[in-house]
């Protein structure tokens, strides 16, 4: 009886839950206790039960020594990377690359030793294999500085992120994960301007790599930076084709492109966060901030004279005009509608899909209710894109600050009733900045410069306490009547 | 050598059978984890050797051409000090070279034509698809290059030659500045050394570059009134 009702009941735990035992914040130390008051596991099955995860104390202790040895291995490379930098011209170049794969085989050997076989030392030799990347990664440069490589060296990213791949698949770990996405996408903003056509290499990369690996690794962090790097690169390379590049053709591009653009995608997100395509605080975080930062950027009353960007050409980066090929001769509007047409439909598709197996599982609300937000969440950037030339400032600027001040506060509603941290936390970060932004643009000049910081600085002060105050309210009273995972 | 005991947990809990990844799930059982971690390893290093095999490719394999210079002195971070290089044949204009597939963009690439003239050698034609073997003159050497920026620019008018009044000349057409990178715009230096060779201004640079059959250049020496720059 008592075997037969825990495994279904740990069956069914939601991921987060899970997540939050693996990570050793919360180990079911007390509520082991009330299974066995309640008959549903003997004592021998809660010993074995919590013998499979660390005490919280063990956890924060591993957590600390993990940090801190990442951040010595982090010091150790700048220091090393530093060093040879500057006084090395005097070794031969043999010599410089005997001792740069030297450096790095010693490392990565030390870090196997240490953390793997016999793994006397596994945090530390953790770290060694993560400083066995950096040093990679430092290798590369410095083969490029023995050789007069050009200091302008995209490649030199792409080589980082490629070789240290493997070596975070092979040794599971999310900060080298980490540090090879971050490299990648580098790459990718660096190669923008130099490849002939668009960089199709890195969202491939992206999907087909990172994102399998993130999953497997349970690197929260890791997804992140794929859904927000996936968006960077379409709207880098949207940005590219339509040739926005000045400041005036960035203004009207945010209004027409980029902001329509990230609240789509956020919806996007919102929907797969609810689908569980992924960890939801992800993706419901990350679309909620995608959709906030697109409403954010059309609450300023500047003009979006499309005109702008229809003209073209005349705001290629750099300065340069178009090429002759036959693709670089079209208008830049033809160019780039395409490319954003088809991304524009992909995301709609995708948020469809989402929202009905979101629906299909209940996760959404069965009902008008959740289609009816869907519909006016998707709708709204899309009016927005096409009617931009159309609006009034004002209008455009008023609609969409009230936008943004509904969305904060459905947020900061929907993290107290759910009790969700992050959702809460989101929401206050956007009530702050808004508030702060709205200040700046009323204020700034309608009243006296000293006075305007010593009202702006109290203001934050007196705004940051009461925030503050009314978080910590909250999330005490959470963990006194115990915190539920946020589930849509 | 090495027990093959270390393996993560999360990688040796199966998970990535079970999540349906066949391709690992076949690695993970014919390569252990020993020698996967290895094999991790010498991937990178064989990725450092494959940057320093290209330069060495280009540099047994290239022509070598002197090109004039004017250096100014940048510090980078990641690498120390380096002599940034400008060349004669990095800032190019229509009219003075033929430029083929006008007007370019920011990072295309394009390949210049270079010909020996008395000491160093010249840009004397520019192109947006490298040029066949039959186009290029016998002992010209095809190098490759990105623009950096190009902008129309109004030539200077021609000074009178004649007294008497002349008619108001027509606006010159618009020519393009092209300002093209070949890589070899940076030469490393120790520290401080930079700084010296920047204070005289009256030091002429001229750099040994070596040009291979793909048009990939590298920096062999650079020379400083004549001298090669060592510091060994």
């Amino acid at each position: 009886m008592a075997n037969g009702t825990a495994g279904g009941t740990v069956g069914g735990k939601p991921p987060s839950i899970r997540n939050r035992f693996r990570r050793g914040a919360g180990p079911p130390r007390e509520e082991a206790e009330d299974w066995v008051a309640l008959g549903l596991i003997t004592p021998a099955q809660r010993d074995a039960i919590l013998a499979l995860y660390p005490t919280a104390a063990e956890g924060r202790r591993d957590r600390a020594v993990l940090i801190f040895s990442i951040l010595g291995s982090i010091l150790v490379a700048a220091g090393v990377i530093l060093y040879f930098a500057a006084n090395w011209p005097l070794l031969p170049a043999w010599a410089k690359v005997t001792a740069i794969f030297s450096a790095i085989l010693l490392t990565y050997w030390g870090g196997f030793r240490l953390g793997y076989s016999p793994g006397a030392y596994p945090v530390l030799g953790k770290s060694l294999v993560f400083l066995g990347a950096l040093f990679y990664g430092a290798g590369i440069w410095l083969v490029a500085q023995i050789f007069h490589l050009q200091s302008n060296f995209p490649s030199g990213f792409l080589l980082w992120g490629l070789g240290i791949l493997p070596v975070a698949w092979v040794v599971s770990s999310a900060p080298i994960l980490y540090a090879a996405t971050v490299c990648l996408t580098i790459w990718m903003f660096s190669e923008l301007p130099a490849v002939s056509l668009l960089n199709y290499l890195y969202p491939v990369l992206l999907l087909g790599v990172v994102m399998p690996l993130a999953r497997r690794l349970r690197a929260a962090l890791a997804e992140v930076l794929v859904v927000v790097g996936f968006f960077l690169w379409f709207a880098a390379s949207a940005g590219r084709l339509l040739e926005i590049g000045g400041p005036r053709e960035m203004a009207t591009g945010g209004l027409v492109v980029f902001a329509p653009l990230a609240m789509l995608y956020g919806v996007l997100l919102w929907a797969g966060g609810a689908a569980e395509w992924g960890p939801q605080r992800v993706y419901l975080g990350v679309g909620a901030a995608f959709t906030l930062v697109g409403c954010y950027a059309l609450s300023f009353n500047y003009p979006a004279p499309v005109s702008q960007l229809l003209g073209g050409g005349a705001g290629a980066a750099g300065g340069a005009a178009t090429s002759s090929s036959s693709l670089s001769a079209l208008p830049p509007l033809l160019r780039g509608t395409p490319f954003l047409t088809a991304g524009v439909i992909l995301i709609l598709a995708g948020t469809a899909a989402a929202t009905r197996l979101a629906w299909k599982r209940g996760r959404w609300g069965r009902g008008a209710g959740g289609w009816s937000v869907m519909a006016v969440s998707v709708l709204v950037p899309v009016v927005a894109a096409l009617t931009a030339h159309l609006w009034g400032t004002i209008p455009r600027a008023v609609v969409f600050n009230l936008l943004l001040f509904a969305g904060t506060v459905g947020l900061i509603t929907v993290g107290v009733q759910r009790r969700a941290e992050a959702i809460l936390n989101l929401g206050l970060l956007s009530f702050a900045i808004h508030a702060i932004t709205r200040y700046t643009d009323l204020f700034f000049r309608a009243i006296d410069r000293a006075l305007f910081f010593i009202l702006g600085g109290l203001l934050l002060l007196g705004g940051g306490w009461l925030i503050e105050r009314s978080r910590r309210r909250l999330t005490k009273e959470w963990e006194e009547g115990g915190e539920s995972s946020y589930v849509p | 050598m090495f027990r093959d005991s270390g393996e993560p947990k999360e990688a040796a809990s199966g998970q990535a059978a079970a999540s349906g990844q066949p391709l690992e799930a076949w690695v993970r059982g014919h390569l252990p984890f020993v020698k996967r971690y290895w094999l991790a390893v010498l991937l990178q290093l064989a990725l450092i050797a494959a940057l320093i095999a290209v330069h060495g490719y280009t540099l047994a394999t290239g022509r070598p051409v002197l090109l004039k210079t004017a250096p100014i002195d940048p510090w980078d971070p990641f690498r120390g000090q380096y002599l940034s290089l400008a060349y004669e044949i990095s800032r190019l204009e229509q009219g003075k070279v033929p430029m083929e597939g006008l007007p370019y963009r920011h990072g295309q690439q394009v390949w210049v034509t270079l010909r020996q003239g008395d000491t160093y050698w010249n840009a004397v034609a520019v192109a947006t698809s490298r040029p066949g073997n039959k186009e290029v003159a016998a002992g010209d050497v095809v190098l490759g290059g990105r623009v950096q920026w190009a902008y129309p620019v109004t030539p200077a008018p021609q000074p009178a030659i004649q007294s008497s009044p002349q008619p108001a000349q027509p606006l010159q057409p618009e020519i393009m500045r092209v300002f093209i990178r070949y890589g070899i715009e940076q030469f490393y230096v120790p520290e401080g050394e930079g700084q010296k060779i920047e204070r005289n201004r009256q030091v002429q640079l001229v750099v040994e570059a070596v040009v291979d059959s793909r048009g990939r250049a590298v920096l062999r020496r650079v020379f400083a009134d004549g001298k090669e720059l060592r510091w060994r």
